[in-house]
């Protein structure tokens, strides 16, 4: 049962990876563009005049990037090197391969928004069941409404906002970038911190707005679960309070919590655009931003396929441990 | 409308807001030249004036202007894009949650896998590989097809509950088609829904924020809808008894005939006093003048007025009536366990010496399970579906100072399924892997586990089949008497009753109307409503003649004056409508509140 569970879910996830690898094999196909003749034309009027012998360049270039070969060998190609996590060169950075780049970046982007979100999802998901709990001190009432404002608001505006306030006005935190440009990335204490202070503005903004959707949605499952029969008899059992609020409601309040969860960690790659560019940070979302202002294909095409095998793992991984969460998943036909 | 958009908030702000901005572009239209939305190189990055309001970027763009022309391409994608998605999703949920099966497999699996692929950067990567970029109609077009994944998932879970329905059934059956039945039943009901989700759509296009929260409608949340489902449940008019098929003197236990349960008649009395309230000392809980009452924005309710009954040690005590006449508010009351918007507002309970109004909130919680246990109703969903059986033995006794040590406790929790009749490895498994009978005696075994003095057990049977009944009702009782516990038997069913209690309390409209030893209830109902329930049990002499109470039940809101059951007495006479009767004694040893009996 559980082996034939977990293959199950697996072999969802590879298909979502060989569809996110085809559609990123087929939409430039499709496009009818023809990179190679578009590239050596742009350089040829950039020289000043057309090479006679244009036609046998794009011939010799198609032969040697393989594209002469017909589309099924094409796509086996493809399909093997991505295996390799090969994505080939970025065209803008050449000789950079995009495989590095994107290793380069993934870490600042997990490292901020993996934080922030998880950050949030605690402190929003905490708040929003004490919010539903009638034993919750009175003035968390008072902490709902500015929760919903802030959430209302764009978190990049609220970037602008906080960076305006605290680096401007107030220089408390540093403006832009991951660390101090100059500085040497190492171990230290010194660069950890000086890490951490880059981090804190934006993930500030981060937190500010997302707390207040997670408060939410908890505060609403709460409310659904403390009418359910099962909380009745806890209280006719005579439990505790905080045995009815942690094992009672809030466990079983969690668990659609928990699916939006993965779905936000997944998103957490490609949600980072904005804050990321905003605030100057060498995550993936600035990255993909760079690519695009630069037309390398290749980079946004590894790019793509980084984020949709995350949130694909993302998923394989809650639905993994969702049986765990919930122990009626498991023998619920295919969900 | 008015009512609707002020019940449905995210369609509501959705409108004002749809509203501004058509303003904003037309005010703005009248008033800031759109010439200036034009790049021009020698106004390029100024400040605000007022000029330029907003002042300019690089490109020398007046940034007022740019966003009067810009807006109405933004609403434009919108629209199309919410529209088209809203209506491609509606359709294809409707085939999906109407015809079931590999449709349904199919477009759900598209739309699940779909969900997990990113649509900011598809679209990124269609605009990067399109020749020239994408024009207006046809991003709208990419986004309307990204934007079809979310209703047609929460679409169609309605859709799917909706088709269960009686309507949908006989339509079904009267022969309409599928498309007919989708267009002119299905579609008509979920119109408010569909409005929402394009109100909604409108608002949030964030993919982060329209993260499923499960199907079904979402939480009621207000007090006012919470009111309103307590008044429902409250006042469900559903005249309709379950009964079995008994004889009336084919008791349980024929040794145990209960004796009289006042001490001392005292013939004539018909004053308010409560029965059994004075020189009870045997009485091992006494109910005195209960009233619950729920606050409703039209007025408060009463659930339970001025009840009174008293249990004496060992004594199975029945409380019958229809849906919403009290009976179980009456259980919770006992346990102190009303919510709001309900509250207890008069009347006292006592176990033994103890009151309970005086416990504080700890002491009660303590007495809980220890003193006086619940056996809930249904037992479908009364236990914890994350916890094993065995954790939520284990909650009941650690939350009771009962730390036991592992090895006692496992020896404890053995012998109570033992008692109930279930197995020990029972308490490895979870709610949802066992059957309805095996569930209720798990919630039997909980209440039995700290041997309290009474038990209430409200409709214990009422989600089971008539021979799981009878088992779970004979496990109930025979755990009763090796705690030497009293019951409290909550339920509509007249049969079970006569089987199992040995006196019976029928409630009507919140009040105790008839209190009597059961054998003489059967034989000699005194209240012209115990009568005709009575008459309604179908009986082996007169087959095929079953007899229903004509009418409804009152709406407790809304009680006639004088005796509450005067609209549907076929005896009643002049006083009923005027004299509300209190309880007294009539026959051998019972008492009943009416002025003929």
């Amino acid at each position: 049962m559980q082996f034939a569970y977990i293959a199950r879910r697996f072999g969802v996830f590879l298909l979502i990876v060989w569809l996110a690898a085809s559609l990123n094999f087929l939409l430039p196909r499709l496009s009818g563009q023809d990179p190679v003749r578009t590239k050596l034309l742009q350089s040829a009027q950039l020289g000043g005049y057309v090479h006679a012998g244009l036609e046998d360049m794009v011939k010799e270039y198609d032969r040697r990037f393989g594209l002469d070969r017909p589309l099924w060998r094409q796509y086996l190609t493809y399909l093997t090197s991505t295996a390799r996590l090969d994505f080939n060169y970025s065209i803008a950075n050449y000789p950079r391969t995009v495989s590095e780049m994107i290793a380069e970046a993934v870490p600042w982007t997990i490292g901020l928004l993996g934080v922030t979100t998880l950050l949030s999802f605690g402190i929003g998901t905490f708040l929003g069941a004490l919010l539903a709990w009638p034993g919750a001190p009175r003035w968390m009432r008072w902490l709902m409404p500015p929760l919903w404002a802030l959430h209302a608001i764009p978190f990049f505006l609220l970037g602008l906002i906080l960076m305006y306030l605290l680096a401007l006005q107030v220089p408390l935190l540093p403006i832009f970038g991951g660390y101090t440009a100059g500085a040497i990335p190492s171990l230290s204490f010194g660069f950890v911190w000086d890490v951490f202070r880059h981090a804190l503005l934006p993930g500030l903004s981060i937190v500010l707005v997302a707390t207040g959707g997670w408060a939410l949605g908890m505060r609403g499952m709460m409310v659904t679960t403390m009418g359910e029969d099962y909380v009745t008899f806890a209280e006719a059992k005579g439990l505790k309070s905080p045995t009815i609020f942690l094992r009672y409601c809030l466990r079983n309040a969690i668990l659609p919590q928990t699916t939006a969860l993965a779905l936000a960690l997944g998103q957490i790659l490609s949600g980072a655009v904005l804050v990321e560019v905003i605030f100057g940070y060498p995550g993936i979302g600035a990255l993909l931003f760079q690519a695009i202002r630069e037309n390398d294909h290749f980079l946004i095409q590894g790019i793509v396929f980084t984020v949709i095998v995350a949130l694909g793992l993302a998923t394989l991984i809650l639905d993994i441990f969702y049986p765990w969460l919930d122990p009626r998943i498991s023998y619920r036909r295919e969900a | 409308m008015i009512r609707y958009l002020r019940r449905n908030q995210s369609l509501s702000i959705g409108i004002a807001l749809l509203s501004l901005l058509a303003l904003f572009v037309i005010i703005g239209n009248l008033t800031v030249d759109t010439e200036n939305a034009r790049p021009l190189s020698v106004r390029a990055l100024q400040p605000p004036s007022w000029e330029h309001p907003f002042g300019t970027d690089r490109q020398g763009r007046d940034l007022l202007a740019a966003m009067v022309a810009g807006t109405p391409l933004t609403l434009k994608i919108g629209f199309v894009a919410g529209f088209l998605g809203v209506g491609i999703g509606t359709v294809l949920a409707f085939i999906a949650g109407y015809y079931r099966g590999m449709t349904d497999t199919l477009i759900r699996g598209i739309a699940d896998i779909g969900l997990t692929v990113p649509g900011l950067l598809v679209l990124i990567i269609i605009a990067v590989s399109v020749r020239g970029g994408l024009t207006v109609d046809q991003m709208a077009i990419v986004v309307a097809s990204l934007s079809w994944l979310n209703p047609t998932r929460t679409i169609r879970s309605q859709v799917l509950t909706l088709r269960e329905r009686g309507y949908v059934e006989v339509a079904r059956l009267n022969g309409m088609t599928g498309p007919e039945i989708i267009l002119r039943e299905l579609m008509p009901n979920l119109l408010p829904y569909l409005a929402a989700t394009l109100g909604e759509r409108r608002l949030r296009r964030d993919p982060r924020l329209d993260r499923p929260r499960g199907p079904g409608p979402r939480p009621a949340g207000s007090a006012d809808a919470r009111h309103d489902a307590v008044l429902d449940q409250l006042q469900r008019r559903d005249p309709e008894w379950l009964v079995v098929v008994v004889g009336g003197a084919d008791r349980h236990h024929p040794d145990r005939v209960p004796g009289p349960v006042l001490p001392h008649r005292r013939p004539g009395r018909d004053r308010q006093s409560p029965p059994a309230a004075r020189g009870m000392n045997a009485a091992v809980l006494r109910v005195e003048g209960l009233r619950v009452s729920y606050d409703h924005p039209r007025g408060a309710v009463r659930a339970v007025d001025d009840v009174s009954f008293s249990l004496r040690p060992r004594e199975r005590f029945g409380l019958a009536g229809e849906s919403g006449s009290g009976k179980s508010t009456m259980a919770l009351a006992i346990l102190r366990l009303i919510r709001p918007p309900g509250r207890i507002d008069g009347g006292e309970v006592w176990l033994d010496d103890t009151k309970l109004s005086a416990l504080s909130d700890d002491a009660m919680r303590r007495l809980r399970l220890a003193g006086i246990a619940l056996v809930p109703q249904g037992s479908m969903n009364a236990l914890n579906p994350v916890l094993r059986i065995r954790a939520q033995i284990a909650d009941a006794l650690g939350d009771h100072d009962m730390a036991l040590s592992r090895r006692d406790l496992d020896a404890h929790i053995t012998s109570l399924l033992g008692q109930v009749g279930l197995a020990s490895e029972i308490a490895d498994r979870y709610p949802h892997e066992l059957s309805g009978g095996m569930k209720q005696r798990a919630c039997i075994a909980i209440a039995i586990c700290l041997r309290p003095k009474v038990i209430i057990a409200d409709e214990p049977t009422s989600a089971l089949d008539v021979v799981v009944q009878r088992q779970v009702m004979a496990t109930l009782g025979r755990v009763q008497q090796e705690l030497g516990a009293a019951v409290i038997l909550v339920g509509h069913d007249m049969g079970l009753m006569a089987q199992f209690v040995d006196r019976l309390g029928v409630m009507y409209a919140g009040r105790l109307v008839e209190i009597a030893p059961v054998g003489e209830i059967i034989t000699a109902p005194q209240h012209p409503y115990t009568q005709m329930l009575i008459a309604s049990l179908p009986s082996l002499e007169r087959k095929g003649t079953m007899q229903g109470i004509p009418g409804l039940a009152p709406l407790l809101r809304d009680l006639p004056p004088g005796c509450a059951f005067h609209p549907r007495c076929p005896r009643a006479v002049a006083r009923c409508q005027v004299e509300r009767p209190e309880l007294r004694h009539v026959g051998a040893h019972g008492l009943a509140a009416c002025h003929l009996a």
